[in-house]
C-alpha cells in the first residue's frame, strides 16, 4: 500500500509534542485495558499490570514503529540533523569558516564567469525567435575555415536578387561616433553631442523582428544613393534630446553637419548590440564603402523554409557572383548570428570557464579534506550511533546533511560576492571589451547558483560521507581506516597541486602575452602624451582645405596653452588600427596594402618617432609644393629592396595615371593594432605610410573619417589630467559643433587596445593566485593530519633520541613527496590548458621555459611551506603527553 | 483450537475491516479482531498501533478522542471514505489471492 502525507500527517508532523503526548496516552489506555481483562479473568492488579507490559513488548520499540510508520521521518530526522550540524559547526568556527569561505569564493567566481558566459555565449538575443537570425558569411575554397562575416555591395545586391527564403538586411560593419545637434534649442549657442550612428539597410528592424515605438523604418527612396537624409532614433535618445515630445516625427535634427529628418523611434530598451542610438539609411552600393567588404548581411529564415533550399539559394548567389568575376571557390552561407557574433570572444570565455571549474574542484577536495581531517574525533560518534542501531543509510544522511548546511551558507555568502562580481564585470566588459549584455543576478544565474552548489555539495560531502560510512561500519576499528585515509588524502594533494600548476602555467603565458604586447618598446614615447578624438565625417569637412584650416587653428590655440609642449594632428593613434589603403610604386602595377595615416608635421616627432633615413615632413610640404610621404621600416622591409628614398607611389588601386609621391624619409616602427599584416592585438611590424595633412586628397580624406576619428595629441608640461582638461575647453570653445569625444593619456589607450588580453590576464591570474591559496590550505591541512595521526610514533623517535630537525623533516617529507609529484603531474597535464590557450599567446612560445619554472618552482615553494610549517607542530609537542596520549 | 499468528501484510486489512463495524480505539481492534477470528488470530500487540498510524497518516482512518466502556480518554479509529474505497479493493485483492491459493493446494496429484 502506497501512501502519501494526508493534512493530518502534515499537522501531526508540525506538532510533533502533542504527537507523542497522544502515542504514550493511547498505548497507555492499551496496556491498562488489557490489565482490567487480565484482572477480571482472576490476575491479581499487579500481575497483571505486569503481564499487560510484558505482552505488549517495548514500549519504546513501539512508539519507534509508530514514528516510522509514518514514512515522513525524514523531516523530523532533517530537523534533527540540521540541529545537530548547527551545534557541531558552533563548536569549531574556525573549520566552519575555512570551508564556508573557500565555498562561497568558489561558488562565487564560478557563478561570475559562467554569468557571463550564459550572457554571451548561452542566452538568446533580445529579439523575437531569435534563433531564426543569422549572419552570411563567405569563404573561398582553399581557406574554408577563414570565413568572413564582411561582404562588398556586389555581394550583397546578388543576395538580395537571389534570396527569397531569407528576410535580408544590410548594416554597415562599423559605427562611428558623429556630431549631433538637437533641434531648436531655447538657451545659447547651439553646440553639439557626440552620438553613435549605425547605418543600416531598410530592413534592419524587420529582420530583427522589433517593431518602431512612433514612425517607420526607411523607404526604398531613403534607402538609396542621393535619397532624402532620414533617421531613427532610439527611445533615450528621444527622451533625453527630445522630451518625449510626441512632435518629433517629422522634425529636424542635425547629423554629422547635415540635416535629417526624423522618421521613427525605435522600441524602449531596443539595443543594436553596438551601442548606437541613431540609425541613418545605409545606401548600400557597390561603388564607394561598398567596393569593399564593410557590409554585413543578417537574415531571418522564413518559416516553412529548409535550411538546405536556403543552402542551394545561397550557393547559386556564389556562383553567380563567381561568374562574375568574383574569386574563385566563393562560397556563402548563413551562420547562427549569436554564435558568429561571440565568435570572437568564445575561446576567452571558455578558458575562464574551464579555470573556475578547476578552482571548484580545487575548493571541494579542500573541503573533502578539511572533513576527513575531522574523521578520527567523529570514528567514535559514528561507532556508537551504529552500536545503538543507526542505519548505514541515516549516517549517511547525517553527513549529507551536514554537507548541504554548509553548501547552503557558502551559497548565500558565495551569492553576495556574485553580486559584487557581476556588477563589477559588466562595467569592464560595457567600457573596455565591448560586450553590450547586462551581467546581474537573475534566475537563470540564481538557478546556477544552485546547480554549482548543488555540484560543490555532492563533490566535498559524499567522499567524506562514503569514508565515513564505511569507517563507522567497522565500529571501533578506527585506527583501522588511518592508513586508508592517509593515503586517500595524498592523492588529493597530488590532485590540488596539479591544479594549481596548471592554472598557475596558463596564467602564467597569458601575463607574458600581455607583457610582450604592452611592454616592449612601443616606438613612441608615451610619457606625457594627451590625445583627444573628434569626428570629421562631417558635411563641414568635406575638404582637405576645411580641414586643413581648422587643424591649425587648433594647433595655434593648443601651442598657446601653459600646460601644453607641443600639439599636433594625426588620423590614426599608436596602439589602434589604421587605415587600409592600396597603393603601388610608381613604376609597377603590383598593389600592396599599407596603413596609410596623416599627420601634421610635428606628430612624429611629437610622439618620438625616430627618423631613420631622408628628412621628416615640413611645414613647407602644403597643398602646391610636390607631394611627398614618409614609410616605416615595416614597409621597406616588406615591400622593397632596401632603397626607398625618391621612389614615388601612388594611392589608390585604380589604374589612372596619378601624380606620385615622393618617399622622402623612413622612420620608426610605432606598435599598432594590425588589421591586415597579422592577428596580434598589437604588433610593430606594420606597413606604414605618414602623408602631410595638406596633400591628402579630399577622396581619401572622406574614406578616412567614414571609419576613424583623427586625433589632437599634446604632450604635457605638467600634469597630464590638467593638461588634458585645457586641451578639451580648448577645442570645445574652437568649435562647438565638433565636440572632443575622448581625452585619453597614450597609456590609456595602449590599456584599451589591450583590455581583452588584460581582462582575460587578470582574471586567471587571479583565478591562478586562488588556486595556489586553496592548494595550500589543502597540503597544509593533509600534513597537519599526517602529523597528528603519527604523534605516537614521533613521541617515541624523540623519547629515544631522534633530534627535533630529523623529526620535522620526517612529518614534512610525506606530504613534500607527493607535492612534488603534483608539480610534475601538473606541469604535464597543464599541456592541456596551455593548449586551450596556444592561440592567443603572442611573443611566447607554449613551451615557453620561465613560465613552467615559475609554475613549478612557485607551487613548489608555496605548498612546500605548506607541509614544513604543520610540521613543525612536532617541535611544540611534548613528549609525554604524545607516549601517554592514546592516539 | 489452535492459534495462529497473521500471515504477513493482511493486519491492515484485518484492522480496516474491523473498524468498519463501528469506531473502535486501538484494543477494541485487537479484541474485535479476536472474536471475529473466534480466536484463532493473534495480533501482534507490539504492531498493531504501528499499523493504526500508518493508516491515519494514510488517510484511510479518522480518529478522534472520546471516552471509552469503562469512560477512560481512548482514540478511536473510524473508517474514512477513502478508507471504505482501500478496504473494497483490498478484500477482492485478498479474495482473488486466496482463491488462487485455494486452486493451488486443491490440486490432485497429476494423472
Amino acid at each position: 500500500m502506497r501512501k502519501r502525507l494526508s493534512a493530518r500527517g502534515w499537522l501531526r508532523l508540525l506538532n510533533r509534542s502533542k504527537y507523542e503526548r497522544d502515542l504514550e496516552a493511547e498505548i497507555q489506555f492499551h496496556i491498562e485495558s488489557r490489565a482490567a481483562d487480565l484482572v477480571a479473568e482472576g490476575l491479581t492488579p499487579a500481575d497483571a499490570l505486569q503481564l499487560a507490559r510484558k505482552e505488549f513488548g517495548s514500549q519504546l520499540l513501539a512508539k519507534d514503529y509508530c514514528r516510522d510508520g509514518d514514512r515522513v521521518q525524514w523531516f523530523d530526522e532533517l530537523r534533527r540533523n540540521l540541529l545537530f550540524a548547527r551545534r557541531r559547526f558552533s563548536r569549531k568556527p574556525g573549520l566552519f569558516t575555512a570551508i564556508v569561505v573557500t565555498l562561497a569564493l568558489c561558488i562565487a567566481v564560478n557563478v561570475v564567469i559562467f554569468g557571463v558566459v550564459d550572457g554571451v555565449l548561452w542566452k538568446s538575443l533580445p529579439y523575437p525567435e531569435a534563433e531564426a537570425l543569422g549572419l552570411i558569411q563567405s569563404s573561398i575554397e582553399d581557406r574554408e575555415d577563414e570565413r568572413r562575416d564582411y561582404l562588398n555591395g556586389s555581394t550583397w545586391q546578388a543576395l538580395e536578387d537571389g534570396v527569397s527564403s531569407l528576410e535580408l538586411a544590410v548594416l554597415s560593419v562599423g559605427s562611428p561616433k558623429i556630431n549631433f545637434v538637437a533641434p531648436a534649442q531655447d538657451m545659447g549657442p547651439p553646440s553639439a553631442a557626440l552620438v553613435q550612428m549605425q547605418r543600416v539597410g531598410r530592413r534592419f528592424f524587420s529582420v530583427l523582428g522589433v517593431p518602431l515605438a512612433r514612425g517607420r523604418s526607411f523607404s526604398v527612396e531613403e534607402d538609396s544613393q542621393g535619397g532624402p537624409a532620414v533617421a531613427v532614433i532610439a527611445w533615450s535618445l528621444w527622451q533625453d534630446q527630445f522630451n518625449g515630445s510626441e512632435e518629433v516625427i517629422g522634425s529636424a535634427m542635425t547629423l554629422a553637419g547635415e540635416p535629417h529628418t526624423v522618421v521613427g523611434i525605435a522600441g524602449e530598451g531596443f539595443d543594436s548590440r553596438v551601442g548606437a542610438s541613431v540609425w541613418s539609411p545605409l545606401r548600400p552600393s557597390t561603388q564607394g564603402e561598398g567596393g569593399g567588404s564593410n557590409y554585413q548581411v543578417i537574415a531571418r529564415s522564413r518559416s516553412g523554409v529548409s535550411p538546405i533550399e536556403t543552402q542551394v539559394e545561397l550557393e547559386r548567389v556564389a556562383q553567380r557572383i563567381e561568374a562574375a568575376g568574383g574569386p574563385e571557390g566563393f562560397s556563402l552561407r548563413v551562420a547562427p548570428l549569436h554564435s558568429a557574433e561571440s565568435a570572437w570572444i568564445r575561446p576567452q570565455l571558455l578558458v575562464m570557464a574551464g579555470a573556475v571549474v578547476l578552482i571548484l574542484l580545487i575548493g571541494c577536495v579542500n573541503i573533502a579534506g578539511l572533513l576527513m581531517a575531522t574523521m578520527d574525533e567523529r570514528m567514535p560518534e559514528m561507532a556508537t550511533r551504529r552500536a545503538l542501531g543507526g542505519g548505514l543509510g541515516s549516517v549517511f544522511r547525517q553527513l549529507m546533511t551536514e554537507s548541504v548546511f554548509l553548501g547552503a551558507c557558502g551559497a548565500a555568502l558565495g551569492t553576495l560576492l556574485a553580486v559584487f562580481g557581476l556588477r563589477w564585470i559588466t562595467d569592464v566588459s560595457q567600457s573596455n571589451i565591448g560586450l553590450w549584455q547586462e551581467f546581474a543576478l537573475d534566475s537563470r544565474v540564481l538557478s546556477m547558483v544552485v546547480s554549482v552548489t548543488l555540484v560543490a555539495t555532492i563533490l566535498f560531502g559524499l567522499a567524506p560521507a562514503l569514508v565515513l560510512a564505511r569507517g563507522a561500519a567497522s565500529a571501533m576499528r578506527a585506527r583501522g581506516a588511518t592508513m586508508g585515509k592517509r593515503r586517500r588524502g595524498q592523492a588529493l594533494v597530488v590532485a590540488q597541486v596539479a591544479l594549481g600548476v596548471g592554472l598557475l602555467l596558463t596564467a602564467g603565458l597569458l601575463l607574458r602575452t600581455l607583457l610582450h604586447l604592452g611592454g616592449e618598446d612601443p616606438g613612441v614615447d608615451l610619457e606625457g602624451i594627451v590625445t583627444a578624438q573628434v569626428s570629421l565625417r562631417d558635411a563641414r569637412f568635406e575638404s582637405t582645405e576645411n580641414i586643413a584650416r581648422y587643424f591649425e587653428a587648433g594647433l595655434a590655440r593648443l601651442a598657446e596653452l601653459g600646460e601644453v609642449e607641443g600639439a599636433a594632428v594625426a588620423l590614426s593613434m599608436p596602439f589602434e588600427r589604421g587605415l587600409n589603403f592600396p597603393l603601388r610604386f610608381h613604376s609597377e602595377d603590383e598593389v600592396r596594402v599599407s596603413a596609410v595615416n596623416y599627420v601634421s608635421p610635428d606628430a612624429l616627432t611629437l610622439l618620438g618617432v625616430p627618423l631613420v633615413a631622408g628628412r621628416a615632413l615640413q611645414a613647407s610640404d602644403t597643398q602646391g609644393a610636390p607631394p611627398v610621404v614618409l614609410v616605416n621600416r615595416s614597409f621597406v622591409e616588406r615591400y622593397t629592396d632596401g632603397s626607398v628614398l625618391g621612389k614615388l607611389v601612388r594611392f589608390g588601386g585604380g589604374s589612372q595615371p596619378v601624380v606620385g609621391s615622393e618617399i622622402v624619409g623612413v622612420v620608426g616602427n610605432i606598435r599598432q593594432r594590425p588589421s591586415f599584416s597579422s592577428n596580434a592585438p598589437l604588433d610593430s611590424d606594420v606597413p606604414t605610410v605618414y602623408l602631410p595633412i595638406a596633400q591628402v586628397s579630399d577622396g581619401l580624406v572622406r574614406s578616412a573619417h567614414t571609419w576613424f576619428m583623427p586625433s589632437w595629441i599634446v604632450k604635457a608640461r605638467g600634469s597630464m589630467s590638467v593638461a588634458g582638461v585645457e586641451v578639451r575647453d580648448t577645442l570645445n570653445a574652437l568649435d562647438p559643433m565638433t565636440p572632443v569625444a575622448s581625452v585619453r593619456g597614450l597609456r590609456d589607450v595602449r590599456n584599451q587596445a589591450l583590455s581583452l588580453e588584460r581582462f582575460q590576464a587578470f582574471l586567471l591570474s587571479i583565478f591562478a593566485v586562488l588556486a595556489v591559496a586553496l592548494a595550500a590550505v589543502g597540503v597544509a591541512g593533509a600534513t597537519a593530519g599526517g602529523v597528528a595521526d603519527r604523534k605516537k610514533e614521533f613521541g617515541i623517535r624523540l623519547a629515544l633520541g631522534s633530534s627535533l630537525g630529523s623529526a620535522v623533516a620526517r612529518a614534512a617529507m610525506p606530504s613534500l613527496a607527493m607535492v612534488s609529484l603534483g608539480v610534475a603531474v601538473g606541469l604535464l597535464l597543464g599541456q592541456v590548458g596551455v593548449r586551450s590557450v596556444t592561440h592567443m599567446l603572442y611573443g611566447v612560445t607554449p613551451q615557453d621555459l620561465a613560465s613552467h619554472l615559475v609554475a613549478g618552482l612557485g607551487l613548489l615553494f608555496v605548498a612546500g611551506l605548506a607541509c614544513v610549517v604543520p610540521a613543525f607542530r612536532i617541535v611544540r609537542m611534548s613528549v609525554v603527553s604524545a607516549l601517554q596520549g592514546d592516539v | 483450537m489452535s492459534v495462529y499468528e497473521l500471515i504477513p501484510g493482511t493486519l491492515e486489512l484485518l484492522i480496516l475491516k474491523a473498524v468498519s463495524l463501528g469506531p473502535l480505539h486501538g484494543y477494541g481492534v485487537l479484541l474485535r479482531i479476536q472474536q471475529l477470528s473466534k480466536d484463532a488470530l493473534r495480533v501482534p500487540q507490539g504492531s498493531l498501533y504501528p499499523a493504526l498510524h500508518r493508516l491515519e497518516t494514510g488517510g484511510w482512518l479518522d480518529t478522534e478522542w472520546g471516552l471509552s466502556e469503562n469512560n477512560r480518554r481512548a482514540k478511536f479509529y473510524r473508517l474514512s471514505t477513502a478508507g471504505e474505497r482501500q478496504l473494497i479493493a483490498e478484500t477482492k485483492r485478498w479474495s482473488s489471492v486466496s482463491e488462487g491459493v485455494d486452486l493451488v493446494l486443491e490440486a490432485e496429484t497429476g494423472r
